[in-house]
């Protein structure tokens, strides 16, 4: 019996570490070096019991491995025998299990290649290990792998097939039979152990090879340690497959499914598109057919909304001076949509509407003489850029006349304008009632205030006579609506009176210029 | 330009959509119930999960 204290040979015992079924481990000192070490007694009980002490010193002086303790002295008691041998200082992996739950899949690769290369070491030394278990693999303190307790090691040639001391858990089944045990045991006991030790769920490459270490039948298992470990090293090679295998099936799947999301979409805005564009289609429909003027005007003004153009413009322009008055409501209207357009409208619409806003202004607004020729002016301008256009000129010319005549300044101005009047009378007698209507009301109301002015410079007569005459002719041969009529009736009225001006300065002022 | 294009062919592309997601469909459910995309899945979170560790902490 060995206490603490106890000197045996040179060595000095320090505490008990360990016991076993066959076996004390103590930690022990040596003392003529100082290094600590561990001594293994094992009490000779019976034949087998010393064959074991036996075995197990005589398996590891044979042998030379970093994952292997090395046997420092064989001792012999009174009733026991002493194999000194390092002291691993750490916890055995089911210790370690125990208190942490076990280790990752790839620290379990790591572990198992350690077991698996001091295997293929022991097994070229003809050596069977015959006990891997947990409890007998030890991780040291600077995460090394060492096997101990070799206590059932064998040679080849000195199996003992009746030796059935072996861990039932970890233990290959022929063994526990009693039958004949070869390398394929030791790769059975790794496996069990390395399932053992697993935290986790196994990964598939890792079922495969437990499974295959795990085989009833050993001729199912693998082969040998090399042929083991290079398949430990492959699981990360089967993970990988299986991640693309998996990764594939869930993007495609992922991938049909934007896809669907997507043509669902395209489907719900296909639908809005149509509805847009059946509402937009009715909208043009009754802007264009309807027989309600608001009807039309309202829908016109939507489109513009909608989508602003010349061509809507230039129609609800129509419409609004239908009645033959632009007012200050609808003039306000008008400039602010026209405002609101103004970047969504072409240059060449923008040019087109300008120059039709003016003609509203200069020939129907009424509801302040002198800002109707203020505000034609500001769209001309804004129509030409420069007074090239004649409307503009004319446009000009109003709005300046008065202050003109005030500063006595009007003088050279008058036969000029009668130029431009005269054009755009020339240049309409082609078009539409509703814009020669516009111009020979002009012409008309200009004959009637500027009359004399014309004829002092030199505006014969007979051409302002000729011209009124071709007016009225056309005026009543033309036939339209209430409005029109009461819009010619008034311009007649203005022609008779422009007549009577002329013959009146005629009388006056005749020979004088 | 865009604009009138979408709305010209607003009726051809609609129907390039509903043969889309009708195809789509399909092969979404194909590859949910055949090939079993859900569970493939799970089985790469927990693979990752697996794979991924590379130290135990509490060592």
């Amino acid at each position: 019996m060995i206490r603490k204290g106890d000197l045996i040979g040179r060595y000095r015992v320090e505490e008990e570490t360990g016991s076993g079924g066959m076996s004390k481990v103590y930690k022990v000192k040596d003392m003529r070096v100082g290094t600590f070490l561990a001594l293994k007694e094992i009490i000779i009980k019976d034949k087998s019991f010393f064959n074991a002490g036996y075995a197990e010193a005589f398996v590891l002086k044979n042998v030379n491995h970093p994952a292997l303790p090395r046997i420092v002295d064989i001792l012999r008691t009174e009733n026991s025998y002493c194999v000194v041998m390092d002291f691993i200082d750490g916890c055995n992996l089911e210790e370690y299990v125990k208190n942490y739950g076990g280790f990752s899949e790839t620290e379990v690769i790591k572990i198992g290649s350690t077991i698996l290369n001091c295997l293929i070491f022991l097994h070229s030394k003809k050596i069977l290990y015959r006990d891997l278990k947990p409890s007998n693999i030890m991780l040291t303190k600077n995460n090394e792998i060492k096997l101990i307790d070799f206590g059932i090691s064998f040679s080849f040639d000195e199996i003992n097939a009746a030796d059935k001391r072996a861990s039932k858990c970890f233990a290959p089944p022929e063994q526990l039979l009693g039958k004949e045990t070869g390398v394929q045991g030791d790769i059975f006991s790794l496996g069990a152990t390395l399932k053992y030790i697993l935290k986790d769920e196994p990964s598939p490459g890792m079922v495969c090879f437990l499974n295959k270490c795990l085989k009833n039948n050993p001729s199912e298992r693998f082969k040998s340690a090399q042929v083991a470990l290079k398949a430990l090293n492959r699981i990360k090679t089967i993970n990988e497959k299986e991640v693309k295998k998996l990764k594939r099936i869930v993007q495609k799947n992922v991938f049909f499914l934007v896809i669907f999301f997507l043509s669902v979409t395209g489907i719900f805005l296909c639908a809005k598109v149509r509805e847009k564009r059946n509402e937009y289609e009715a909208l043009v429909n009754v802007a264009c057919n309807s027989v309600d003027s608001c009807e039309r005007k309202e829908s016109l003004i939507k489109l513009i909304e909608k989508e602003p153009s010349g061509e809507w413009y230039l129609r609800l322009f129509y419409e609004l001076k239908n009645d033959y008055v632009f007012d200050y409501s609808e003039a306000g209207e008008i400039e602010e949509m026209l405002e609101r357009d103004e970047g969504r409208l072409k240059a060449e619409d923008h040019k087109r509407i300008s120059e039709a806003l003016g003609r509203m202004y200069l020939f129907y607004y009424t509801d302040d003489e002198n800002e109707n020729y203020r505000r034609a002016t500001y769209w001309f301008d804004k129509a030409c850029d420069n007074e090239s256009d004649v409307y503009s000129r004319i446009g000009h010319f109003l709005s300046e006349i008065p202050s003109m005549i005030l500063e006595g300044k009007d003088g050279g101005m008058y036969k000029k304008y009668y130029s431009d009047l005269n054009e755009i009378v020339n240049d309409v007698s082609g078009k539409e009632s509703v814009v020669r209507t516009e111009v020979y009301s002009l012409y008309a109301d200009s004959i009637l205030l500027y009359g004399a002015d014309f004829y002092r410079e030199g505006i014969s007569m007979e051409e302002m006579r000729n011209t009124l005459k071709t007016v009225e002719k056309f005026l009543n041969e033309e036939n339209g609506g209430r409005e029109f009529e009461k819009e010619k009736e008034s311009i007649l009225k203005r022609i008779k009176e422009a007549k009577g001006e002329l013959d009146y300065v005629e009388e006056f002022f005749g020979g004088k210029y | 330009m865009l604009k009138n294009f979408l709305a010209e062919n607003i009726d051809y592309i609609e129907i390039i959509f509903i043969a889309l997601s009708v195809i789509s469909a399909f092969l979404s459910v194909y590859y949910l119930i055949c090939r079993k995309s859900v569970s493939a899945f799970l089985k790469l979170l927990k693979l990752r999960k697996i794979t991924g560790r590379v130290r135990n902490e509490k060592k």
